[in-house]
């Protein structure tokens, strides 16, 4: 069981950390792109609506650093107040904060990707440069589905490996 | 249950989930989220959660966080923290506990490019916190300073924390990143007054050191152009309005990370280094303002906050006394809660009380001014014993550095903060003056 679990620990690492040098080479060519916006702007060829372009990938980009963020175990918990506690309660403790994360991942991937139908369906774009918002809400759910996954892994994770107590 | 109890509920339930170490974010939404089915009705909150998340992240303004923390972290694999340092000690090294001045030199020039306090207080750690100890100073001298200089990230501009808070009361960025420059400047200039006078206290703390030739000082200060370049054009551009703040953020984060290029410091795998810690910390950032959205939003359903504050209002008594505990308040919390939480779970229920009395400001300074407090408050609560966050990242990156050490040579530190306060509050036009909002 904890041969398999080592497995997709590492493949879902992999996946993670693939999303995340998407993501941050999204990020690095937004910081590039408004560079040479302002540069436009400032010689007289402005980019109308290049704002939304940044909308765009940004937002597309912070879903992406989302799984490795969890694989990481990057989200800050306050922990002073249990760091006495038997060892027994700290483990219960953690995998119901893992259960809750993953919920909540879970539920937020679900409606992220049910109000991205919608906005498919609509047929919504943005204002200047008629971008359609499905594309962010798509690409969204990707990365999103692969963090609902990786939360997931990591509440199962919890569950299965006991600490030696 | 009224809305008032469905309120005081959700507090009661974020605090108690963070007790028992659910992750910040993930009590903020869990909270939200029952209350505002609770409010509501659980279709609405289905409904709203359709949108809500893309919205939140794909938002022109946040793209500022994770810019300024792509610079951070290409200003780190750039060695920008060492030649800042460097430049600093060669200027400072010589007086009485210099090298603790160089590490509040470097770190507050580190803090100009950098918008995280954690983020500084590590980065110095790796350069300054050997040198310090290489020469002789003692624990509790260099780690006390590495944890009050950390703070110098937050509270000289960028500050993630002051973005966050512009965004949420309406005010301009550019604004409260001039307030904070002076505050900035004072912290610095009392960091240093400590350090003189803990080494007056306890010379064995820190062996003299000799000074360096006049023209090797020059060779040093030659490495922080760059720096001081990168923060002009981005702090002064969005002061005088020539880009926007994540423009400025772009910007300075290409910049940094063109210079590191050319110098042969970031290659790919420093490049993949660096997006990895951007990508965790805007990660953890966002979804914690995912939380903070849904919890503020059911929050201002209950009308819990509005009659609170008018509460609070009507209390007869001098409005700065209220003031004073709303400060304490955030000094107590700050100990205990992380900051960007806590400014975000504070703010809905204290922005309406602070603009509600009369201090004898205009609205817009009055918050403007209310920020860099609360910046104040919220690094304090970072570096104040027990509990200080930043306390233990530092602690546990100094070897051979006792807890109790690191609290004894924090204290000094907390002490300027706090007579930085008293003065804000006496002369609230420390902040105010170079903003020239009236």
């Amino acid at each position: 069981m904890s041969d398999g679990l080592a497995r997709a620990r590492a493949a879902l690492d992999n996946a993670a950390a693939s999303a995340a040098l998407a993501g941050g080479l999204g990020l690095a060519g937004i910081a590039l792109f408004t560079v040479g916006a302002v540069l436009a702007d400032a010689f007289g060829a402005p980019i109308l609506g290049d704002s939304e372009v940044v909308e765009l990938v940004v937002g597309i980009s912070v879903f992406a650093f989302l799984p490795y963020c969890q694989m990481c175990d990057g989200h800050i918990a306050i922990t002073i107040f249990t760091d006495r506690a038997p060892v027994r309660v700290r483990h219960t403790l953690s995998v119901i904060a893992a259960v809750l994360t993953f919920l909540v991942a879970a539920v937020l991937t679900w409606r992220l990707i049910v109000g991205g139908f919608e906005v498919w369906e609509r047929e919504r774009v943005s204002m200047f440069l008629q971008l359609p918002l499905w594309w962010g809400y798509g690409a969204g759910a990707i990365f999103a589905v692969l963090w609902a996954l990786t939360a997931g892994f990591v509440a199962l994770e919890r569950i299965v490996l006991r600490p030696a107590a | 249950m009224n809305g008032y109890d469905i309120g005081i509920a959700m507090f009661a339930g974020v605090i108690g989930m963070l007790i028992l170490r659910i992750p910040v974010a993930v009590a903020m939404l869990v909270a939200g989220a029952a209350g505002y089915a609770a409010i509501l009705g659980v279709s609405p909150l289905l409904a709203n959660l359709k949108s809500l998340t893309f919205t939140r992240f794909s938002s022109y303004t946040l793209s500022i966080i994770p810019l300024f923390l792509l610079m951070g972290e290409f200003a780190t694999k750039s060695g920008m923290n060492r030649a800042l340092f460097e430049a600093a000690r060669a200027w400072l090294g010589h007086r009485p506990g210099g090298l603790a001045m160089a590490t509040v030199g470097g770190c507050a020039a580190f803090g100009a490019l950098c918008g995280s306090s954690i983020a500084t207080a590590a980065t110095m750690s790796h350069v300054a916190g050997p040198e310090m100890r290489r020469n002789g100073y003692s624990g509790a001298l260099t780690t006390g300073t590495l944890a009050g200089g950390g703070t110098l990230g937050i509270l000289i501009p960028p500050s993630v924390i002051l973005v966050i808070y512009a965004l949420y009361t309406e005010q301009s960025i550019g604004a409260l990143f001039i307030a904070a420059i002076i505050p900035g400047l004072l912290a610095v200039l009392g960091y240093m007054a400590v350090i003189r006078i803990y080494v007056a206290l306890s010379p064995a703390s820190a062996p003299p050191a000799a000074a360096i030739p006049l023209r090797a000082r020059w060779g040093a200060s030659q490495q922080v152009w760059p720096a001081a370049i990168v923060f002009f054009v981005v702090v002064g551009g969005i002061y005088d309005g020539w880009f926007s703040p994540t423009e400025a953020a772009a910007i300075g984060a290409v910049s940094v990370g063109l210079l590191g290029i050319v110098q042969g410091r970031i290659r790919w795998p420093e490049f993949v280094e660096a997006v990895r810690g951007t990508a965790i910390t805007t990660a953890f950032i966002f979804l914690i303002l995912l939380g903070a959205e849904l919890f503020s939003s059911a929050l201002a359903l209950t009308r819990m906050p509005a009659e609170l504050s008018a509460r609070i209002v009507a209390i007869d008594v001098s409005p700065w006394l209220i003031v004073t505990m709303i400060l304490l308040i955030y000094l107590l919390l700050g100990c205990v809660l992380e900051s960007l939480a806590m400014v975000l779970l504070t703010l809905p229920v204290f922005i309406p009380v602070i603009v509600a009395l009369d201090l004898g400001m205009s609205p817009a300074q009055t918050i403007i001014w209310f920020g860099i407090m609360v910046l104040i408050a919220v690094e304090v609560g970072m570096i104040s014993p027990p509990f200080g966050l930043n306390l233990f990242v530092i602690n546990s990156m100094s070897k051979g550095v006792s807890m109790g050490e690191t609290y004894k040579g924090v204290i000094g530190f907390c002490l300027s903060d706090v007579v930085r306060l008293g003065l804000l509050m006496a002369f609230p036009g420390i902040a105010l003056w170079l903003t020239g909002i009236g």
